[in-house]
């Protein structure tokens, strides 16, 4: 017990908190059961996220000063229930209304904006993502449903933080409290289950899902371009840190949009990606000083694995985006390309801000490295694991 | 049951116009408990379980009554600069209509118009507001309103968040923390 405690020495945070930990703990325990039967229901692509994501909590418990460590853990598992829930509940309305709760959950960590402002993003996602599934299922008009379908794609949109719905990045925020909470850690879980759910029982017709496809395929073209832009010449590292987010969710919404069997794996590769390799970046460039930085082999490497070249994790996103667009129509292949050649520039100025981490943040690089390769190496076998 | 749909439909909509309306706890209790109320009664009419029901009231006054506890007192109902909310809350009542349309003459579009009423009202609420303890409010009557659109897995959703968010606080921050 006493070893145990040891890495967590400090003072035990607020009650509520260990309690939110304590639940966020069960309810994913619950969901990976899959108990109660019916109510939650875990997809195989769900499972693997849901472990990367755990790895993610673990690696941010382990870089966080000893005095915050039990509270940043109650805080991930909570996070790590909320994404399990998310991701379990097989009904879209059901899901909505957990969106709400998971976001006032979010929005009352203590933070630079205050709670009703921090709400609005993902309110406005489950309202959204609610009224808009309700309206595809009404047996109104043919335009009621196409409403629905726009509010739908739009409402996931909302609800990962992606261009037009962007939260304002502050420098020192904290990660629970910032952009970072639902674009790189909650949201890839409700994005990789929500085009399963749309397609399951055939409830879209072909009009409704030609515009839910249209719309995350137009969106993620503008997010890929805005992220790629904005990484290389916002005027600070919290907002290129935002941009390249913004890349790995463009193609992710690009790949989910064509609605083809190697664009919803390239998706899923992406959502892996981000919250496996990308949020730990963040985390990690977060406790490097600045003036530590000194380019070297390891920014080298960190510049390969930022640009999205081989053999690591954005490499195979890359090749079967562009596969399953040339399948769909190749003039779509011009616009992904130009993207691609554009989110290379930021990889440089990014992996400075990595820096050269010592101590414990050497053995979260080594991990997050190893698991970036494994994505961009053996794609397949984690495609096979996921189901996809 | 259209009567009783119809009812539910109504008290659902002026329970979330009040709680639209007030900026102190007993307000905003009244006005998310009315809306529980009335939603579950519109779900009962339009043949949903009435466990999913029972469930989703109980949720709203369990919640209702934990908005009691913190947030500014008194009822702040009609402050100044209050008008564009109560027009909204007639215009999106219109709104709702249209949506519904034709189905209006069943219980079922009946308890469909008062979600979507509420959800709708309880969205704009929440985009225009400064304090936390309405924030919250108006974040527990769009889980209602958009659980009672679904059937009984979004009644039950709509009352566990209801109860979740009624559990957190809803006294203002001290302020900007690092």
């Amino acid at each position: 017990m006493i070893a145990l405690r040891a890495p967590f020495r400090g003072p035990l945070p607020a009650w509520w908190l260990l309690l939110g930990g304590a639940v966020g703990a069960a309810v994913t325990l619950l969901c990976v059961l899959g108990r109660p039967s019916g109510v939650l229901l875990l997809l195989p692509q769900s499972r693997v996220l849901l472990a990367v994501s755990a790895l993610t909590v673990v690696l941010a418990v382990w870089l966080a000063p000893r005095g915050g460590r039990l509270e940043l853990l109650c805080t991930g598992l909570a996070g790590l229930g909320g994404q399990a829930v998310l991701a379990a509940v097989p009904d879209v309305l059901a899901v909505a209304v957990l969106l709400v709760l998971v976001g006032f959950a979010v929005a009352a960590r203590p933070g630079r904006r205050p709670l009703a402002v921090r709400i609005r993003g993902p309110a406005f996602a489950a309202a959204l993502l609610g009224l808009g599934w309700a309206l595809i299922r009404s047996s109104g008009p043919v335009w009621l449903g196409r409403l629905g379908a726009l509010g739908v794609a739009l409402g996931l949109v909302a609800a990962c933080g992606l261009f037009p719905y962007l939260q304002e990045v502050e420098e020192g925020e904290p990660p629970d409290a910032s952009y970072l909470a639902w674009t790189g850690f909650l949201a890839p879980a409700l994005a990789l289950v929500l085009p399963a759910r749309l397609l399951h029982g055939r409830v879209l017709t072909a009009d409704e899902g030609m515009i839910v496809g249209a719309v995350l395929v137009g969106l993620g073209v503008l997010n890929l371009a805005w992220g790629a832009v904005g990484a290389w010449r916002a005027a600070s590292i919290a907002e290129a840190w935002r941009g390249s987010f913004l890349v790995d969710w463009g193609f992710a919404l690009i790949g989910m949009g064509l609605f083809a069997r190697n664009g919803f794996a390239a998706a899923y590769l992406a959502l892996l990606a981000i919250v496996g390799v990308r949020t730990p970046l963040v985390l990690l460039a977060r406790t490097t000083p600045v003036a530590e930085v000194a380019p070297g082999p390891l920014t080298l490497l960190l510049v390969v694995l930022l640009a999205g070249a081989a053999p690591f994790s954005g490499f195979p996103v890359r090749l079967l985006i562009l596969h399953a667009a040339t399948q769909l129509a190749w003039p779509l292949a011009v616009p992904l390309l130009a993207g691609m050649v554009l989110a290379t520039v930021h990889a440089l100025r990014l992996a400075r801000a990595v820096g050269l981490p010592r101590g414990r943040g050497v053995l979260v690089l080594a991990i997050v490295l190893a698991l970036s390769l494994a994505l961009g190496l053996v794609p397949g076998v984690l495609r096979a694991v996921g189901g996809v | 049951m259209e009567a009783l749909a119809v009812g539910g439909a109504v008290l659902a909509w002026l329970g979330v116009s009040l709680l639209s309306l007030a900026d102190a706890r007993r307000g905003l209790a009244l006005g998310l408990g009315a809306t529980a109320v009335g939603l579950a009664l519109a779900a009962v009419a339009s043949g949903r379980p009435s466990s999913g029901a029972v469930a989703l009231a109980a949720g709203g006054v369990v919640g209702s009554l934990l908005r009691l506890r913190d947030g500014e007192p008194g009822w702040g109902l009609m402050r100044p600069g209050s008008t564009p909310r109560l027009v909204a809350a007639v215009l999106v009542f219109l709104a709702a209509v249209v949506l519904v349309g034709s189905s209006l003459g069943v219980p079922v579009g009946v308890a469909r118009l008062g979600a979507i009423a509420v959800a709708l009202l309880a969205l704009l609420r929440l985009m225009t507001v400064e304090r936390r303890s309405s924030a919250l409010g108006s974040g527990a009557a769009l889980a209602l309103g958009l659980g009672a659109l679904g059937d009984e897995t979004g009644l039950v959703a709509a009352a566990v968040a209801v109860v979740g968010l009624g559990a957190l606080s809803g006294a203002e921050a001290p302020g900007p923390s690092t």
